[in-house]
């Protein structure tokens, strides 16, 4: 399954509530704090849950940025020149 | 051990874990001991890990691929790598699966009875050779800003040396050609003498038209990271669309198409009119120039921008006083730390050069240039446009390493250094981009090689620049495209890892990798198949393809003199080809300043900025910022800054008087709207690579229009409703976007070309600037159809 790691970047003001809300969600983990920084390690079914789980959190109101700082998709369905 | 407790999964979200906190600079967070046993477990695993540069955009992040089996599995940011600190965006965590679309190419296509049919290597050098030989001088090679350096050098040395003519000519043409003469024009060389650094130390970054939250998302990150460390930083969005970098700024100025012209010269006027600019720089470092190249004194030049006054430019060009004067003032305050940022928003325009120019003029006024966290500083959107288009020279009137075919001595200087006869090279400069294609359409030119671009998606106007009839076009790619679609031979190429490689990135970076895994099926590198056509052309006699001696043109020797018979798949393979290549490439860099080191320093770094010059103990040293005293190995003690380029021998950059001038086109009764067209993040260009990512195919699946909310309610066009979107040349018929992530200004529309069934280019207009030769995509006249 697809692991990676996000460093989500916050307003400064929301940053708390967001973090509470990312907890919520079953296939990501809150890692971290750190100031306005959230970061999230996120283990997927697909490549395709894991970028729809990433757009989801780049509109939630408050995140200014999500930079992804790790992938590990060598289980990942479709990998291959097929 | 820890590996009898932790599960395979568990050790993954570890390694992600680790990887985001050494990011943040917070590495403590992961014991030693986890770290060891994370690498014992990728080592177990049978993955290793190797650096490479992302393939995608000119910020050039450093990446870490992880390869197992033959395959890349994974990707994370280097944390060793200056760019990026670790971070990656959606592109370049993606740079990986771009490697694996379904229909990638993998044999040699030749068009037989009005079919691609596959054939044979064999067949289709045999076939390339023959037609060159026979008329060699209507035949061009259209390349790449994603050329890797060794790729360009090759492609520009079978040109200009093999086939003795200059039609040669990269689709950096595109992107950043306005850029190259901007900086030619000012400083004398090319290039930006700023780098990244002054980002991290800046007090406000302006940004003239430059969308980098999507467009250099990573460059963006880490300005804005700043701002959550608490320091007091400023960004000043100057565009004619909101955007997301509009969301982070402290002040978003829009514009009217055009007018950053006059908002150059109106910020210029204020600073004389106050006796605000930085009058001992000025005096020590500029001189003054008109538009046709007289040296004039700064009371001619305080003349010229007498009609820049804050009235005519807040009317024209839509801003309002104060924000006129947010501007001026930052530029006055000699405490203010300021970096201009841009990229296609002012080099695709009809006056390319001359808003390169204007913007260097603020800076120059302001001596806000040469300081750490003072730089203008230009943006490329490819890989190598840096490194392969403007450093090696693959532009129609260029020679390696900033050399020019119109300048004899340039030329005898090649001419030595690939052992050619004495005015073999050419003195006249080929065809640029919009004028080869325009030949290639009327049969001026009978041939064309395209590798590593996709102009059937990319050039203006394509009804008038894209279709041929008995014109021979071969073209070199991964993936099927819109410029396939009209080739008679389609050659299958190894990209990013899959070859060896290095480039050259935005801020004069360097950086090299190894091929870490092989090319599908019969795929071969760019390089190889130029080297095999023209020992083709050498052996059935073809007089350019032979040196002064009789030799092979092309011929690679090891490092003991013994010759590489790399024309040969099986012995091209089996050596690195890059180093000689690279080390025959850098005997021209050292004449304009552009200094590289040797191959083997790049392979231990993480890139090197040039020029890269030894040290009194030998040690291969890096250049942050050219121009510097203490920074720059070319400038003497005691001269601060010193624009030793300078082509007038003093040491000067130019300030140029270069008057507002209109677009060739704009909005009328019949066609009421301005046209902008531009990338989105998740897709790179004509979206061959990304659009093949399911992820990012689904995340951005189609092309759109924009409309500002208040035309549409004005059109009564709601969302999602269809709109055909015709201009004088073509149309194209698109879903519409209101308040989605961008927001075009009032009587104007957007559109990204990334669309290959929607191509935005069938509307767009071919006028470019006339000394850069760069089309404006930006600009154009368009009138709104409901579907």
């Amino acid at each position: 399954m697809p692991i990676s790691s996000l460093i989500i970047r916050t307003d400064g003001r929301r940053t708390q509530e967001i973090a509470e809300y990312l907890k919520t969600l079953k296939e990501a983990t809150v890692s971290e704090v750190h100031n306005e920084n959230i970061i999230l390690v996120a283990e997927t079914v697909s490549r395709t849950q894991d970028k729809t789980l990433w757009e989801g959190i780049e509109k939630i109101p408050g995140v200014l940025q999500c930079d992804l700082i790790y992938h590990n998709f060598e289980d990942a369905e479709g990998f291959k020149y097929d | 051990m820890i590996n009898d407790v932790m599960s395979r999964q568990e050790f993954l979200k570890l390694s992600a874990k680790m990887a985001a906190l050494a990011a943040l600079g917070l590495g403590g967070g992961v014991s030693f001991l986890e770290q060891v046993a994370n690498a014992a477990d990728d080592k177990s695993r049978g993955l290793k890990w190797h650096k490479a540069p992302c393939r995608f955009c000119g910020v050039g992040c450093g990446a870490l691929v992880g390869v197992r089996d033959g395959k890349v599995v994974a990707v994370q940011g280097d944390r060793q790598a200056p760019v990026n600190k670790g971070l990656l965006c959606v592109k370049g965590y993606h740079a990986g699966a771009a490697l694996y679309g379904k229909d990638r190419l993998t044999h040699p296509l030749i068009r037989k009875n009005g079919q691609l049919q596959r054939a044979s290597w064999e067949e289709a050098i045999d076939l390339i050779a023959g037609k060159i030989a026979k008329d060699s001088k209507r035949f061009a090679v259209y390349g790449s800003g994603q050329w890797t350096i060794t790729e360009g050098y090759t492609a520009m040395k079978f040109l200009k040396g093999g086939l003795r003519h200059n039609h040669i000519d990269p689709n950096a043409r595109l992107c950043m050609a306005s850029a190259v003469v901007g900086f030619l024009t000012t400083f004398g060389a090319d290039e930006p003498s700023g780098c990244y650094d002054d980002l991290d130390v800046c007090d406000t970054v302006v940004c003239w038209g430059n969308n980098w939250a999507e467009m250099h998302p990573v460059l963006f990150s880490r300005f804005i990271d700043r701002r959550q460390r608490g320091d007091k930083i400023k960004m000043i969005d100057m565009a004619t669309r909101r955007t997301r970098t509009t969301e982070a700024a402290d002040h978003y100025i829009e514009f009217q198409p055009q007018t950053d012209m006059l908002i150059a010269n109106g910020i210029c006027h204020l600073l004389i009119k106050r006796e605000a600019y930085d009058k001992e720089f000025v005096a020590k470092n500029v001189r003054f120039k008109t538009n046709d190249e007289k040296v004039i004194t700064i009371d001619d030049y305080k003349a010229f921008l007498e009609e820049y006054t804050p009235e005519k430019v807040t009317q024209l060009s839509g801003i309002s006083l104060e924000q006129l004067n947010l501007l001026a003032g930052l530029f006055s305050d000699p405490k203010e730390k300021v970096v201009s940022l841009w990229c296609m928003g002012m080099n695709q325009h009809t006056r390319g050069t001359a808003i390169n120019n204007l913007v260097y003029n603020v800076h120059l006024l302001s001596g806000k240039i040469g300081k750490p966290g003072s730089t203008p500083f230009s943006l490329t959107g490819q890989p190598s446009a840096c490194g392969t288009c403007r450093e090696v020279g693959t532009l129609a009137h260029a020679l390696p390493g900033g050399r020019l075919v119109k300048n004899e001595e340039d030329r005898r200087e090649t001419e030595k250094n690939w052992n050619l006869p004495e005015g073999a090279l050419d003195p006249e400069p080929g065809l640029h981009t919009v004028a080869m294609f325009k030949a290639f359409v009327t049969g001026e030119l009978t041939g064309m090689w395209v590798q590593v671009t996709n102009p059937g998606q990319s050039l203006p106007d394509l009804n008038a620049n894209f279709k041929k009839k008995d014109q021979f076009l071969v073209v070199s790619d991964v993936y099927p495209t819109a410029t396939t679609k009209l080739a008679d031979v389609v050659l299958p190429s190894a990209m990013w890892v899959e070859k060896n490689g290095l480039f050259g990135n935005s801020e004069r970076r360097t950086q090299q990798w190894f091929k870490m895994i092989d090319p599908p099926g019969e795929a071969r590198d760019d390089v190889w198949q130029m080297i095999a056509v023209a020992r083709r052309l050498y052996e059935k006699g073809f007089e350019g393809m032979k040196d002064k001696d009789g030799n092979f043109l092309l011929s690679i020797r090891d490092e003991g003199g013994t010759e590489i018979k790399a024309w040969r798949w099986d012995a091209f393979r089996s050596n690195n080809i890059d180093k000689p290549l690279f080390e025959d490439y850098r005997k021209f860099t050292a004449k304009k300043h552009k200094d590289l080191a040797p191959y083997d320093e790049y392979v231990k770094h993480c890139g090197l900025r040039w020029p890269v010059v030894q040290d009194a103990f030998g040690r291969w040293q890096e250049t942050t910022r050219r121009y510097v005293e203490g920074e720059d190995p070319f400038v003497k003690q005691g001269e601060g800054v010193s624009f030793y380029m300078d082509k007038g021998g003093e040491n000067r950059a130019n300030i140029w008087a270069r008057p507002y001038e209109p677009p060739p086109e704009v909005p009328d009764n019949d066609y009421p709207f301005w046209l902008c067209t531009g990338r989105v993040l998740e897709h790179w260009h004509t979206a061959t690579m990304t659009r093949r990512i399911k992820e990012l195919y689904n995340a951005n699946p189609w092309a759109y229009v924009e409309l500002n909310p208040k035309d549409a309610r004005e059109l009564s066009i709601s969302h999602g409703d269809k709109l055909r979107v015709v201009s004088r040349r073509g149309s194209v018929i698109l879903p519409v976007s209101i308040n989605g992530r961008s927001i075009p200004q009032e009587g104007s529309v957007f559109v990204p070309f990334f669309d290959e069934d929607a191509l935005i280019n069938l509307v767009t207009l071919d006028a470019f600037c006339p000394l850069s030769k760069q089309p404006d995509y930006k600009k154009c006249a368009v009138r709104l159809e409901k579907v």
